[in-house]
């Protein structure tokens, strides 16, 4: 079979950052931080300056996910992890990201970060009971311009096993891959 | 809406904690964690670009262990059947025309399901310092710029065969890639 187009996926959520993403790129990756309201928020900005470059960029997204049998053992969990920070790690991270200083650069995204934030690197996390995995991923899931969410686990093996039995099949808005062979 | 994979390729994952689970990344594991993703609904993988650890000796040596994301989707390329696979370079650390044909190449190994992701690289200086690539502090400034050329150059690649590209970073003369991808 010849070789087909290969897309073009960044990261980077500047202005400058958008600025290429909308000339070069097919994707822009991000991390979802603050809240659905923000991301849609964010998306809406994104999809004017898509608009004026006339062009078709979708967004992947990344976001955590704690699951557990009920929403108390899962937060619980999720507190745990927030509670016994590795501070070496995150004070290099955030002296490493300090020196980043171009206009809108990492600096910018750290300050007023606190050390629940630096533990999940700045992602949101979902924690909860599959249901509740399920219902939360379905808000998630109605932010227009993103394409997909990509996820990430404590315990991946287990957790995306448990997402494929007891969460998925729980959603509204869940799409399974449509790129099947 | 579709799911994917934040591959932990790196040590543990992306939680920074004494009490997350503790573990550094082998093959192995990230083989079994994608092809549990294909049995269990996912659709894409994406394998980040860590060149340097994070721990700064510290009790979880964060991100210390990490597999290279290019090699790792050209193995999992064998070890899927359908997952879109997305690998990282550096753009600081590799040539673009090394990053073309890697690409290229996993895409011939997956039958069409890789995608590329460019990390122009900042946020950790010391990563590229050690490489003795790091430009200096400056390149924040026109990182995106000098993202946009290897890009080009990525295309003429890919898309032509062929690259004569003249920019502010990159310049080259009869810089050539086969075989062409179909448009």
């Amino acid at each position: 079979m010849p070789p087909r187009k290969i897309e073009i996926v960044c990261a980077g959520t500047s202005n400058k950052a958008i600025e290429f993403t909308t000339r070069y790129a097919d994707y822009q990756f991000r991390l979802a931080f603050g809240g659905p309201e923000a991301l849609a928020e964010t998306m809406k900005k994104y999809h004017e300056q898509i608009e004026q470059a006339g062009r078709s960029i979708k967004a992947y997204a990344a976001l955590g996910v704690v699951l557990a049998d009920t929403d108390e053992q899962a937060q619980a969990r999720l507190r745990d992890f927030e509670q016994h920070p590795d501070m070496s790690a995150i004070n290099y991270m955030i002296a490493q990201a300090s020196t980043d200083t171009g206009d809108q650069g990492t600096s910018h995204n750290i300050v007023n970060v606190e050390t629940g934030d630096m533990v999940r690197m700045s992602t949101d996390f979902i924690a909860g009971s599959p249901e509740t995995v399920a219902r939360e991923l379905d808000k998630w899931a109605e932010i227009e311009g993103v394409e997909g969410y990509m996820l990430i686990f404590p315990d991946y093996v287990e957790d995306i096993k448990r997402m494929g039995k007891e969460v998925f099949p729980r959603m509204k808005n869940f799409t399974p891959p449509t790129n099947r062979a | 809406m579709e799911f994917g994979i934040f591959m932990p390729s790196a040590r543990n994952g992306f939680i920074i904690s004494e009490t997350a689970p503790q573990y550094s990344p082998s093959y192995p594991l990230m083989r079994d964690i994608a092809q549990a993703g294909e049995e269990s609904g996912f659709s894409f993988a994406l394998a980040l670009s860590c060149l340097r650890g994070l721990g700064d000796g510290g009790p979880t040596g964060f991100w210390d262990d990490a597999l290279e994301a290019m090699t790792e989707m050209a193995a999992l390329s064998r070890d899927t059947k359908f997952m879109k696979l997305i690998g990282s370079v550096n753009i600081l650390a590799i040539h673009p025309a090394i990053a073309a044909r890697m690409a290229m190449t996993i895409d011939s190994a997956s039958e069409g399901r890789f995608i590329q992701n460019i990390v122009p690289g900042g946020w950790h200086p010391k990563e590229l310092e050690a490489l003795n690539t790091w430009p200096g502090y400056d390149y924040n400034r026109y990182r995106w710029e000098y993202a946009g050329e290897y890009c080009q150059v990525l295309r003429e690649l890919w898309e032509t065969g062929v690259s004569n590209f003249k920019g502010k970073h990159f310049q080259f003369d009869d810089l050539r890639m086969g075989p062409v991808a179909a448009s």
